[in-house]
């Protein structure tokens, strides 16, 4: 048990922190086991690893093949076009923000017990970037950046007379330069993800680099 | 080629694609959904026994996926654990709308051929995927295998439990609470606090 012991509250609502984790407990049984929790920080972390556990039963559910147009149902409430062709979401140097009230409401969905414990947890409602790749004033591609622990770029390259590998660089806060990652383009097109190596916040530039050192495009990623 | 863009999209890793979900990108949604609309419905399914009623709850669970791609956070679990959480939580207050009777736990466990009747032994020799887990699953004692399943996949409450095993409240509650807390120790799951 890793809960204190010798703190008689713990001991009267652990038998209640499973049923907290599960989202089952409710009433003033809640209430009381909840505002001991927000104050416990051993049972704050056991009502969290029973809740990983919980979780994982869920993954032993089976795959099963939905009903016949699923996922074209889908795709119209999602307003998301099923492409024949790979089409890309153009967005034109916009930033990307989820009110606070969206946070809060995917939170109580997926992460229920964050809320909660108190909302301590809620991450910061910090936009996502997004801005083109151009190379002489034409449009090449985007670049996605998303904070987090790893921070997430997603770069989309098209529209290029460039095949094989190429290299992503990025240019820091501190005038530094950080190569991400080479990949290669087919047709002139490519896509990539990559866990950032520094907090999203501190990217001011990214470049494609081709392997003979021109540069294909670039991105201005300052905020 | 603008083909070969979804290849290499659908090869990304499932942070990679809630990452382009989240600025928007259609192809990461949809690789995505392909990725894990068996798997919702799947589970949706089980929970509720009716074909209907679980495309709703998995084209729920996947349109909030999509909108909330955004809050998704790697250090607290998997993408695949988040999007059923989210799927068991719909089902969950479908069930409560419906005033359904829950499956029975065993058709669960048997759809993922962990039997309630065998023994520890026979059940684990039977895993296949996710061993792990199935595992320690197949290594509680029945009744707090019961017990786990009835509340963590059916959201049934340990009063609930008790009613519906015909056994007091408090073993119930003892039964759930054990039966997590070895599952917990079992998998050794740890807390990664932002």
């Amino acid at each position: 048990m890793s809960m204190n012991p010798r703190d008689p509250h713990c001991e009267k609502v652990q038998d209640d922190l499973a049923e907290l984790a599960l989202g089952t407990l409710t009433g003033r049984e809640r209430s009381v086991v909840l505002s001991h929790v927000q104050g416990c920080a051993d049972c704050r972390d056991e009502v969290d690893r029973l809740s990983a556990a919980a979780d994982a039963i869920l993954t032993l559910a089976p795959e099963v093949e939905p009903l016949a147009g699923f996922e074209t149902r889908l795709f119209e409430r999602m307003g998301v076009a099923r492409p024949r062709r790979w089409h890309l979401a153009r967005r034109h140097g916009r930033r990307v923000a989820l009110a606070g009230s969206a946070l809060a409401g995917a939170l109580a969905l997926g992460l229920g017990l964050t809320l909660a414990l108190g909302g301590n947890s809620i991450p910061p409602a910090v936009p996502a970037i997004a801005a083109n790749l151009t190379a002489d004033h034409h449009i090449r591609g985007e670049v996605y950046l998303t904070p987090g622990k790893p921070g997430w770029l997603f770069m989309v390259v098209d529209h290029t007379n460039t095949n094989g590998l190429v290299t992503c660089r990025i240019a820091t806060a501190h005038d530094g330069t950080i190569t991400v990652g080479t990949f290669s383009l087919v047709s002139g097109s490519g896509s990539w993800a990559y866990a950032l190596p520094i907090p999203a916040d501190q990217v001011r530039k990214a470049w494609v680099v081709t392997g003979a050192g021109t540069v294909l495009a670039s991105a201005n990623l300052a905020r | 080629m603008a083909g070969s863009r979804g290849d290499r999209v659908s090869e990304l890793s499932d942070e990679a694609l809630l990452s382009g979900m989240a600025v928007g990108d259609d192809t990461a949604a949809v690789t995505f959904v392909r990725r894990y609309q068996r798997r919702v419905y799947g589970l949706a399914v089980s929970m509720l026994g009716d074909a209907q009623a679980a495309e709703d709850v998995a084209q729920e669970a996947l349109v909030r996926a999509w909108r909330h791609a955004q809050v998704f956070d790697s250090r607290r679990g998997s993408a695949a654990t988040w999007v059923l959480a989210i799927t068991r939580n719909l089902a969950i207050d479908a069930m409560r709308v419906r005033r359904s009777t829950p499956m029975d736990p065993a058709r669960f466990l048997a759809l993922g051929s962990v039997s309630m009747d065998e023994s520890p032994e026979e059940a684990a020799e039977a895993l296949d995927a996710n061993p792990d887990i199935r595992a320690a699953l197949a290594g509680l004692p029945p009744e707090q295998r019961r017990a786990l399943v009835l509340a963590v996949v059916y959201g049934l409450t340990a009063a609930d439990v008790s009613e519906r095993e015909s056994i007091p409240l408090g073993t119930a509650k003892t039964r759930i609470r054990a039966g997590l807390q070895k599952l917990r120790k079992t998998l050794d799951v740890k807390v990664n606090r932002p």
